[in-house]
């Protein structure tokens, strides 16, 4: 390696170095966990903190309680604890309310939650579910 | 065990025959022959496996977890690849097909060399295939059942999936993903002889992989555009994320290897950089296969993860191991002069590699989170976002110095350079609204954010406009130096090639930040006799033709809404937005006037009571304006253009070198 090129490495290490410090020092301010229901329940910081929770729909707990804007409501389960979510947006463009969904929100004092996005299983995901009904 | 399975087997034994025999060297022209064997094997199998979809024998599992009577024929060839089973089938057969055409120069050591090492690769993919074996029967997974029992119907394609961009995208992307394989050899073969034409076959083909790569990336997004609640063209999903870092590091590689061959520089990074973007495309397909990652795309867990882990720390290894050994063997020959084109080019490659770097860190971390702390986390859009932010902007800074530059003009260079420079910072700080901050402040990241992070973040967006300006008139300069050049045709289309790329990266540039944050939506309601009647959001007015609602032949209902989309008493286009029931539950298709300037996004998801009159019924419409989705459109296909002008160029050149060849040796004669 001549001299030149050395220098220039370095400086590229030097780069890399101070993008990483820098990157994982602040990553902490982008993060939003994901949590079980019955954890949110039992933390209330995320009654300010965003957080995502994945979980069942519970049967027929579905429905739309407002036209304009959209709202809809439902309890999420996760098999140990129920929690009642408020959502008010767009359903996805495939939705199904017996399917796994994940929102994106914080859980009132009341209990509550309030989700500003519910995400839909990717198509992919309902291999699982037909390997499920299949086996049946 | 079936006839697809035989075959496949069959097809991994001959890979594993032919790479003996070639590295004995004892029956080349055999193990020629056993490769096009392989090649022939796949196509059965893939042809096979269409056929039973087209035929829908539901006794395979896989034609009964994809298809049914219903779909469509085109579908139906699609499903070949809509879940991991098929696509494992296709990436094996789209290498054993580089390897057919590789085969040809099979005489000579180097082409045995690569064909070697792709063939190596290409054995672990048919491997994977015949683990996931998409030609198991029902009987192999449910042996309860009857051998006589055939079900009535499949389970159906997810209609998500039925669109004719999502029955392009995989094979689109598994090309690039394929082609990279041979960049990976001859990155390789480089290190391990420092004979630099190894490296001209792996870059030879990395432009075809680039090609692919870019326009399945693209026309996953123009799929995910239409898909309502996916985030738009792109969310920075693990996925799509996962799909773009080996686009960055190929461009990395593009950039190194015009410095590999023109100034004999970066001898030792371009080759890594080719052997890492094959390492985080089998990275990408872990990503999707192992169920590690939290993402709305998450395929279920199997048990190719493993594997696909240990060939990614086996890529790895071969890394580290490669770049030791020519570091201790060769000395390296490097130009010495100050150049200070070679100085630009190094900057981006460095600025790109930092790019692929922030994706490829805030798509790790959570695995790391899960691993250290076993905590499950998601990296939000706005990491990607803001921490891009900078280094497009010194990219854009970057691009239109080295167009503009030449000896002559370095010092009116630098000033304007400068002017540019201070324009953009401060610029940084001026806000007119709060749709040009850099992440709204309404957003729930923002609220949560601390105090430096959320300065950050309400930085101006305006700041981009001087870099694209700046890039432009460099671009520009160039454009008129080379005018001159192309009196002589044989270089232009080259030449071309190269500014519409770069143009086109201006416009996706531009065209992704304007429609992501100067989007805005309104709701319109109309009553269900309000037909014929236009009804204002901002600017454009929404008409009201007609509502539909009917049931299908299985029983699902289907509602439509017939709308017209007029500006200034004109009508611009009509279409119809559906809200459907399907087995996979309520579906939503948008209507979309695509317009220069604007999109107009109309959504509509089934009508509703009016709260105070029970009686009528309502049509809620929720309208999205988007800004400026056209640019970004057109700046992918000139992307993909300028690509194919270099690659015409390409072929052009090589068949001129061959013909000299073959002059020179009969000459000889």
């Amino acid at each position: 390696m001549n001299p030149l090129d050395n220098k220039k490495v370095l400086i590229g290490i030097a780069i890399i170095v101070i993008v990483l410090v820098i990157a994982y020092s602040s990553l902490s301010q982008f993060l939003s966990p994901y949590k079980y229901v019955w954890e949110v329940k039992e933390d209330s910081k995320y009654s300010s903190e965003p957080v995502y929770v994945a979980g069942l729909i519970v049967d027929g707990s579905f429905r739309q309680v407002s036209d304009n804007p959209k709202v809809y409501e439902f309890d999420l389960t996760d098999g140990k604890m129920n929690m009642h979510v408020v959502y008010e947006g767009d359903l996805p463009a495939a939705f199904d309310p017996s399917q796994g969904c994940v929102v994106y929100g914080t859980i009132g004092p009341d209990g509550t939650f309030k989700a500003v996005k519910l995400l839909a299983k990717c198509p992919s995901k309902y291999q699982e579910k037909i390997r499920e009904r299949a086996g049946e | 065990m079936t006839v697809g399975d035989i075959f496949l087997i069959l097809s991994f034994l001959l890979t594993v025959l032919s790479i003996l025999l070639i590295r004995t060297g004892k029956n080349i022209r055999f193990a020629k022959k056993l490769l096009v064997g392989v090649f022939i094997l796949l196509t059965i199998d893939v042809l096979l496996l269409t056929y039973y979809f087209l035929s829908s024998d539901f006794r395979y599992f896989y034609v009964y977890s994809y298809s049914s009577h219903e779909l469509p024929l085109v579908y139906k060839f699609s499903a070949v690849w809509a879940g991991q089973e098929g696509t494992y089938l296709l990436w094996a057969w789209i290498i054993s097909i580089s390897i057919f055409v590789l085969r040809r120069g099979i005489s000579r050591k180097r082409y045995r060399d690569v064909i070697t090492i792709t063939t190596v690769v290409n054995a672990f993919f048919i491997f994977l295939t015949v683990l996931m074996s998409p030609y198991k029967t029902i009987y192999e997974i449910e042996p309860s059942l009857p051998g006589t029992f055939i079900p009535p119907d499949g389970r159906g394609l997810n209609p998500l999936l039925q669109d004719p961009w999502m029955a392009i995208h995989p094979p689109i992307i598994f090309i690039g993903y394929a082609l990279v394989t041979i960049t990976f050899a001859g990155s390789l073969l480089y290190l391990w002889t420092n004979d630099s034409r190894y490296e001209v076959i792996g870059r030879s083909w990395a432009k075809g992989s680039w090609l692919f790569l870019t326009l399945g990336i693209a026309v996953g997004g123009y799929w995910s555009y239409k898909v309502l609640g996916w985030g738009g063209f792109w969310a920075w999903d693990p996925v799509e994320t996962s799909s773009l870092i080996p686009w960055l590091t190929l461009t990395a590689y593009l950039h190194g290897s015009y410095q590999f061959r023109t100034k004999q520089a970066l001898r030792l990074y371009t080759p890594s950089v080719g052997i890492i973007t094959f390492i985080l495309v089998v990275y990408a397909t872990f990503i999707t296969r192992s169920g590690l990652w939290q993402s709305v795309h998450a395929f279920s867990e199997t048990t190719t993860g493993l594997f696909l882990a240990g060939f990614l720390i086996f890529g790895l290894v071969m890394l580290v191991f490669s770049v030791y050994y020519h570091d201790r063997h060769y000395k390296m020959e490097e130009d010495e002069s100050q150049d200070h084109e070679r100085t630009i080019l190094f900057i981006t490659v460095v600025i790109l590699s930092i790019l692929a770097f922030i994706s490829f860190w805030g798509l790790t971390f959570p695995l790391i989170s899960q691993a250290v702390r076993n905590q499950q986390i998601a990296v939000d859009p706005e990491f990607f976002n803001l921490w891009s932010y900078p280094f497009v902007l010194i990219l854009l800074g970057v691009l239109g110095f080295c167009f503009a530059f030449n000896k002559r003009n370095i010092k009116l260079l630098i000033q304007i350079s400068l002017i540019f420079t201070i324009l953009t910072l401060v610029l940084l700080f001026i806000t007119p609204g709060k749709d040009y901050m850099l992440v709204e402040p309404d957003k729930s990241f923002f609220v949560k954010s601390s105090g430096l992070t959320r300065a950050f973040a309400s930085l101006s967006l305006l700041s981009l406009v001087p870099p694209v300006i700046y890039a432009l008139i460099g671009i520009g300069f160039a454009i008129r130096r080379d005018l001159k050049k192309l009196s002589n045709p044989k270089n232009s289309l080259r030449i071309w090639g190269k500014h519409i790329i770069h143009i086109s990266i201006i416009f996706i540039l531009a065209g992704a930040v304007v429609s992501t944050s100067f989007e805005r939506e309104q709701v319109v309601t109309f009553e269900i006799e309000e037909q014929g009647i236009i009804k204002m959001v901002d600017e454009i007015g929404i008409k009201l033709y007609r509502f539909d609602v009917h049931q299908d032949r299985q029983g699902f209902w289907k509602q439509a809404v017939f709308v017209g989309i007029y500006s200034g008493g004109t009508k611009l286009s009509e279409g119809v937005a559906v809200f459907r029931d399907s087995p996979y539950g309520t579906v939503t298709d948008v209507y979309i006037d695509r317009g220069i300037s604007k999109d107009i996004y109309v959504i509509f998801q089934g009508v509703v009571q009016n709260p105070s009159n029970p009686s009528e019924i309502l049509i809620p419409l929720k309208i999205k304006i988007i800004p400026w989705v056209m640019p970004l459109w057109v700046g992918i296909f000139l992307m993909a253009s300028g690509m194919i002008c270099t690659l015409i160029d390409d072929l052009r050149l090589k068949r001129k070198r061959e013909k000299m060849r073959r002059m020179k040796i009969e000459s000889r004669i």
